[in-house]
């Protein structure tokens, strides 16, 4: 496997890593307890 | 053979890109429907939080499911007019955030010795 095709490879993993799916406990530790409130998406919302 | 497919976008991404905008400057009583029709054309957004109290006030946190669609918006909507008001947008961190907040509670201990 070329260097090049190794970097690759670990940039992905990297994405793959930054990108996995948040799960509601992990957005509460990440934000501030106090002085915010998750904002219910209207109900016409459809995510693209 | 390994073979990687090579997505859109796919530039090495710096360390503090990630999938939370911290947004600053909105209007104070932006509605859901303002918010999610601004931030949701540029993708999936997995949630909204939005502030509650007048030292948050103004600002909101825009999480993406995907890291690239954060990056868009932020080099897109940074300085768009929304109610004559420029938004302005920054990627989340957390630890900065986090020291700021401990600052403010030592302050209002000390205010109430």
């Amino acid at each position: 496997i070329t260097p090049e095709q190794y970097n690759l490879l670990r940039w992905e993993k990297d994405i793959e890593e930054r990108n996995r799916p948040l799960t509601d406990e992990e957005l509460d530790s990440m934000f501030p307890q106090e002085g915010y409130k998750i904002l219910e998406p209207p109900p016409s919302y459809v995510p693209i | 053979m390994v073979t990687i497919s090579l997505g859109e976008g796919n530039t090495q991404l710096p360390p503090e890109v990630n999938r939370v905008p911290y947004v600053q400057n909105l209007p104070f009583n932006i509605s859901s429907e303002e918010m999610y029709d601004i931030f949701g054309k540029y993708g999936a957004i997995r949630q909204i939080r939005i502030d509650t109290n007048k030292d948050t006030r103004g600002t909101a946190f825009v999480v993406y499911e995907d890291i690239y669609d954060a990056k868009t918006v932020i080099d897109h909507l940074s300085g768009f007019n929304v109610a004559n008001r420029y938004l302005i947008m920054l990627y989340y961190q957390q630890a900065k955030m986090s020291k700021m907040f401990d600052q403010k509670k030592k302050e209002d201990k000390i205010t109430k010795l």
